[in-house]
């Protein structure tokens, strides 16, 4: 990151931001409805604890106003990548669970899938404009996990979309860190220094 | 010197120290002598204590004078179940819980906080001022995982407790805005102007922008109206 940014390159910058942050402002509030119909189709219990399964991006995270712009993008593209396969493997579940029965939820799920697509998309285009590379994504990736019950499949989905309502705050959060205007040096936050 | 907590409505009975029961001894109550009714042999007794009872009881010896025993009684109750609140006015930094008794013990209390996040143990750091409150630092920003505080309140008649366990979005509440301002608009007396700051603890306004509403009425009338 050692060149100053072109005006053009922090407008743009500002522009996907600022669009970013929208989208993540909607996905936020639609994974939200989602959840409580998800519940109450599903048949569980709103305060039910979910154990982090394996898999699923945890928002949670520490020290992060340290945290670079770059830190910022490449842990965004990653959770929304995973949540990307999550979300496709819920909606095959849910058809093969409830057929045509719920179509609504159906809708419902395959609408985030799309945000969070559109969302992944974005998070590319900003790290173009950092001029990193862009991570590949895992063409074999982690083997499958074991098959799981109907019960556990429906808990993880919980999970995840529990998991993505913090991570659409979260993303808003690091919108805005990196629209915040760069310092005097020109330079956006780059790479960590070494300790 | 030595003290003794009693419940309100207790009976106490109070020896004179190792003085036989059929010793002679004179009990005082804050220098002033305690009369027949409340004496048994050399014991002094009082019935369904009050409030009022509390202070330095002494017992002399008959004849010489000497100071046999000397007790300072404290009458108190036992602590109710205590009032508890968390509240993050400056996310995403921390949050603080503050706490209070809702009728008074009358006699010394120690309060206890814990505060659990999963597994992990978090320190909240007791506040100068005011005492009962205490502060905690975010470690992890964004957790689906809960907290849970639990307060418990000592004293020498009994405890309590209580507990609160809530999401780290749940307790976010800003301070009001600051230095909010009406002026009049020159030559339109039906406009006002009103202006206001972001409240100095919410540290980042940048990164978590806050909402404000606006309403505003005639003194003259009751309905408000809402910009």
């Amino acid at each position: 990151m050692a060149a100053a940014d072109s005006p053009s390159t922090a407008l743009r910058r500002r522009d996907l931001c600022s669009r970013g942050i929208r989208l993540a402002g909607k996905m936020r509030a639609d994974v939200v409805d989602l959840l409580d119909a998800y519940v109450e189709r599903q048949g569980l219990d709103a305060s039910a604890s979910v154990a982090a399964v394996e898999g699923v991006p945890l928002a949670a995270v520490e020290r992060w106003d340290e945290q670079t712009g770059t830190q910022r993008l490449l842990e965004n593209l990653a959770a929304y990548r995973a949540f990307r396969a999550l979300l496709a493997q819920m909606l095959e579940e849910q058809r093969e669970q409830l057929g045509e029965a719920d179509a609504g939820l159906g809708r419902a799920l395959a609408a985030v899938l799309l945000q969070v697509s559109a969302f992944t998309y974005h998070l590319e285009e900003l790290l173009r404009l950092e001029s990193r590379g862009i991570p590949g994504e895992e063409e074999d990736g982690p083997p499958p996990p074991p098959r799981l019950s109907i019960f556990e499949q429906k808990l993880r989905g919980l999970g995840v979309l529990r998991e993505l309502a913090q991570w659409a705050v979260r993303s808003a959060r690091d919108l805005r860190q990196l629209a915040k205007p760069s310092p005097a040096t020109g330079a956006a936050p780059g790479l960590p220094e070494s300790p | 010197s030595h003290i003794q907590y009693e419940r309100v409505g207790a009976d106490v009975t109070m020896k004179c120290g190792s003085m036989d029961w059929d010793a002679a001894v004179t009990w005082t109550a804050n220098g002033t002598d305690m009369n027949e009714p409340y004496l048994n042999g050399s014991y002094l007794i009082l019935k369904n204590v009050d409030l009022s009872q509390s202070g330095q009881y002494s017992c002399y010896e008959g004849s010489s004078w000497h100071l046999k025993y000397q007790t300072y009684l404290r009458v108190g109750m036992p602590p109710k179940e205590p009032v508890l609140m968390c509240r993050s006015n400056n996310y995403p930094k921390g949050f603080y819980c503050s706490w209070h008794l809702p009728t008074p013990t009358y006699i010394p209390n120690t309060f206890n906080i814990s505060v659990i996040h999963g597994t992990k143990d978090m320190v909240c750091e007791k506040d100068a001022v005011p005492k009962n409150r205490c502060h905690i630092r975010y470690i992890q920003l964004f957790s689906t995982v809960k907290y849970k505080v639990t307060l418990t309140v000592t004293n020498a008649l009994g405890k309590n407790s209580t507990t609160l366990t809530f999401d780290e979005f749940a307790i976010v509440k800003p301070d009001p805005p600051e230095s909010v301002v009406a002026k009049p608009v020159p030559n339109n007396p039906r406009r006002l102007e009103v202006s206001w700051q972001n409240p100095s603890s919410w540290p980042d306004p940048e990164s978590f922008p806050l909402k404000f509403f606006l309403r505003y009425r005639p003194l003259i009338l009751d309905q408000w109206q809402h910009v």
